[in-house]
């Protein structure tokens, strides 16, 4: 097998600030993520050679716009060069990287540009993700799901089997809201104590309203170049390197298919061996120093511990529980605040944790930094768990 | 032998007492008096089609379907005034499409006459068993007598020629009358009517013992000859009003005030549900007349069978489980919301859910029939059917598999995030009793299955249909889970 070891460099990033964007369209967040990375990189809009736009749903604000590559295209003035639209549930931004990941390791461009996208909040919250859950879909096979529903049945199982408890779940929002404290760029920037999480408003058992991630705006861009071009622009190592993309799906009949357990996802493991096998990571507990995992839900931040092997199934609370994953931890986990606090723009969203990865290993992460990463992972899950996309980056 | 081969019944799970709607009008002590006991109310999700389809499945559980040649509804409150409810229960009950579906409405005596029809049916040597069902969601208007007093069940019964006839049709006395007593017109919500005293020296009082004199003359009855007189009634007034105008036979009148102070008056499927209860109680050699009532009356003789005792054998679900398996409604309000008598808009937003009238005629042996897939070569089961199997990779090489309705719950949620009615939406992933999984709302969940604390994990439930939602202006039927009532 080829794949992308080393083979792709990082040489930009940008992410706009998340959360009730208001003041800003589609465009205006794709402007806005696109300017802060080509400056980053250093490199002019002309030698961007190709393009892909992650956007999961573009309906949810009740238009077109990112339905197309083209939509992207029209944002930032970059016509008479392939666009390309990924969309791949939440996991769409992740998946929009790792196309253009393949074409740059494939030798077809040189510099390509990434942007994930979502603009939600054009309605009112629960007309955009929730209300895709009615709009969409079976007639009445499986109504009233919605995503909240989803992983609360997964919580409701692994409390069953493991032991995990509600109070396990605040302590994870608890952990992601003091650190999306510290994030000038997250959408809610307020502590929260255990008390507060727990007696919560409950959206679908057991989760309450700080067990869910926010419905917000934004979007957040990428630069990929080959590391031979990434020398020699940022000659002082001022990028990243992708050492590894796994991604793997599974059924999206989660909760019709007879042979599932409800306490993990097959996906996030398949895209997890992929992802280590690639990068040779032997042991990711040891070896990985801060990850940006997909915490839709505070529930699914335990189930994610298990399933990307930081610790063996069922477990996963005690990491959460012994402070392993905070900030100052052995393995900080989603240090900018997550889909928690930091927000949940889904198409932007796997480019967004891309981007708290790259600050991190660049020791640019500010009052959010932990001390000398040397590999860093993002974690991206979508649908009911039918997709996830696991990435390991490394400074040079 | 021509006559009552099986029964079935439905009661909803839900009650109100009658003092609580009396409180909440501030009746007068002279009428709160009269508030005795509880009526059962249909879900917010209930209708009288959705009702229909319990009775129909439990008179055909252990029965041989492919007997029925006909299945009649009878309701004054069907789903539909153009298109039927009939054919609707025929595949909800798996039924070939080669029998004579019928829908009987516009008169409380609707449910008899279909009975009748059915009878005359076998009779003739058109088809072996017929399958009759009534069934009403009553509409009174709020703040009247009639709503206090009214209820919503339904009832159903297997009419056939054979030997295992439970209850040996005798014979029939018609009455038709020409009489504004009760209407409803097709542009209006309630009932109407005019000079009641008099519409019921003319109709009811009138009718109901002609029917019954009619009926004793044909066959040579006598007092002595009955055991059991089951009249409509549309409360113990009218019963102790009619008792004094059946002569010798009053003594027979049906005097057992179950289903009054359980259910209420359940319109159409009054007599019918009458019928089941008397006959899961009945010993061979009793004879039951049957009088129904509206626009004339209708009475019907009945002698119950040796072959009732194996009947009982069989341990259904009977009238007085549903009776017993109840959740109290605290709320008077809760019953006017359910029938939109108030329209409130908490936890709904404006939002049609997609539907598809081509996707669900494709898919109706799984919406209605509970179809899934058995895949032949490694035996996995599916539903929602599938094309591949997922397991073992074999394309098309799937035969049909129909669920059972019983299983036990794998995991759960309570949802308040999606647009309902009512809140929590239970949605459980349930495992069947013979293979399958699926996963669907629940409903009639009683208030410790609504604890934000409890588990519903291995708990058991079967499948009930229910109205989904009325997008692009149709009911959405399917299949939800309920806690498992009665046996």
């Amino acid at each position: 097998m080829q794949g992308l070891k080393d083979k792709v460099a990082i040489i930009g990033m940008g992410q706009t600030k998340l959360g009730d964007r208001f003041d800003a369209g589609f465009v205006d967040l794709a402007v806005e993520a696109y300017v802060e990375a080509i400056q980053d990189a250093g490199i002019e809009p002309s030698q961007i050679e190709a393009m892909w736009l992650g956007v999961f749903e573009p309906n949810m604000a009740g238009g077109f716009q990112g339905q197309a590559g083209s939509y992207l295209a029209e944002a930032l003035g970059l016509w008479d060069r392939p666009s390309s639209r990924v969309s791949n549930y939440c996991a769409t931004g992740m998946d929009a990287l790792r196309n253009a990941a393949y074409a740059i390791a494939a030798g077809q461009y040189k510099i390509v540009l990434v942007l994930g996208e979502e603009k939600m909040r054009d309605v009112g919250s629960r007309d955009s993700l929730i209300r895709q859950t009615l709009l969409n879909g079976h007639p009445v096979i499986g109504k009233g799901q919605t995503a909240p529903g989803m992983f609360a049945l997964m919580a409701n199982r692994h409390f069953h089997e493991f032991g995990t408890t509600k109070k396990d779940l605040a302590l994870v929002a608890v952990k992601n809201h003091y650190n999306g404290s510290l994030n000038p760029k997250a959408h809610i920037r307020k502590q929260v104590d255990i008390d507060t999480v727990m007696n919560a408003y409950m959206i679908a058992d057991p989760l309450g309203l700080y067990d869910c991630s926010t419905v917000a705006d934004g979007a957040a861009a990428a630069i990929l170049t080959t590391p031979e071009i990434a020398k020699s622009l940022k000659p002082n190592g001022d990028y990243v390197l992708i050492k590894s993309i796994g991604l793997s799906i599974t059924t999206d009949a989660r909760y019709f298919d007879p042979y599932e357990q409800y306490i993990g996802f097959r996906s996030t493991q398949m895209a997890a061996k992929m992802a280590y096998e690639e990068a040779g990571i032997k042991n990711p507990f040891d070896e990985i120093g801060v990850a940006e995992v997909h915490d839709c839900f505070t529930i699914t931040e335990i189930i994610n511990y298990e399933d990307l092997f930081f610790v063996e199934k069922g477990k996963g609370a005690t990491l959460i529980r012994e402070g392993i994953t905070a900030l100052d931890g052995k393995l900080p986990v989603n240090t900018s605040g997550g889909l928690k606090s930091c927000g949940h723009p889904i198409g932007a969203t796997g480019v967004r944790m891309t981007y708290q990865i790259y600050q991190q290993l660049l020791g640019r992460a500010g009052k959010m930094q932990v001390k000398n990463p040397k590999l860093g992972l993002i974690h991206n899950l979508g649908g009911p768990g039918s997709v996830a996309a696991v990435a390991i980056y490394r400074t040079p | 032998m021509i006559g009552i081969k099986d029964v079935g019944s439905y009661i909803p799970a839900h009650r109100i007492q009658r003092q609580k709607i009396g409180e909440a009008w501030g009746y007068d002590p002279f009428i709160m008096k009269m508030l005795l006991g509880e009526k059962a109310v249909a879900n917010y999700d209930e209708d009288a089609l959705t009702m229909a389809s319990e009775s129909v499945l439990l008179a055909l559980e252990g029965r041989d379907a492919s007997k029925i040649g006909s299945l009649y509804f009878a309701s004054t409150t069907a789903p539909y005034l153009e298109k039927n409810s009939s054919s609707t229960l025929a595949e909800i009950a798996d039924l070939p499409s080669s029998i004579s579906t019928i829908d009987f409405a516009n008169s409380l005596r609707a449910g008899t006459s279909a009975m009748l029809v059915a009878l005359n049916g076998v009779k003739a040597g058109a088809f072996e068993e017929g399958l009759v069902v009534a069934s009403d969601v009553r509409l009174y208007e709020p703040e009247s007598i009639m709503e206090t007093m009214s209820g919503d069940a339904s009832a159903a019964v297997v009419v056939g020629e054979g030997d295992d006839v439970i209850a040996e049709f005798e014979g029939s006395y018609l009455l038709s009358q020409e009489l504004l007593d009760y209407w409803r017109k097709r542009e209006d919500k309630y009932i109407f009517s005019d000079d009641e005293k008099a519409a019921s020296i003319f109709g009811y009082l009138n009718m109901v013992p002609k029917a019954l004199e009619g009926l004793a003359k044909k066959l040579n009855l006598t007092p002595d000859d009955v055991s059991k007189i089951i009249v409509y009634a549309s409360d113990a007034n009218t019963y102790r009003a009619l008792a004094k105008r059946l002569g010798n036979f009053a003594v027979k009148l049906n005097q057992d005030p179950t289903l009054l102070l359980g259910v209420g008056n359940p319109g159409v499927a009054n007599v019918l549900l009458q019928c089941v209860l008397a006959l899961e109680e009945a010993n061979p050699g009793e004879r039951i007349i049957l009088i129904s009532y509206g626009d004339g009356a209708e009475a019907f003789s009945f002698r119950v069978t040796e072959a009732i005792e194996d009947f009982k054998k069989k341990g259904k679900r009977s009238v007085r489980d549903w009776l017993g398996s109840k959740i109290d409604l605290p709320y008077y309000t809760k019953v006017l919301k359910w029938r939109e008598e108030i329209v409130t808009k908490k936890g709904l937003w404006p939002a049609e859910p997609y539907t598809s009238v081509t996707e669900l005629y494709r898919e109706k042996k799984t919406i209605l029939s509970l179809y899934g897939v058995k895949c032949k070569k490694c035996g996995s089961i599916y539903f929602p059917p599938k094309r591949v199997c997922p397991k073992c990779g074999a394309i098309d090489e799937f035969e049909p598999f129909k669920l059972s309705r019983r299983g036990k719950i794998v995991t759960f949620t309570r949802e308040r995030a999606i647009p309902n009615p009512e809140h929590p939406v239970g949605m459980a992933v349930v495992d069947f009793e013979g293979g399958g999984r699926t996963f669907t709302q629940l409903t009639d969940m009683p208030p410790e299955w609504q604890d934000k604390e409890s588990s519903l994990i291995d708990k058991e439930v079967e499948l009930t249909f229910r109205i989904f939602h009325r997008a692009k202006g149709f009911y959405n039927y399917y299949w939800k889970a309920r806690p498992v009532r009665g046996k």
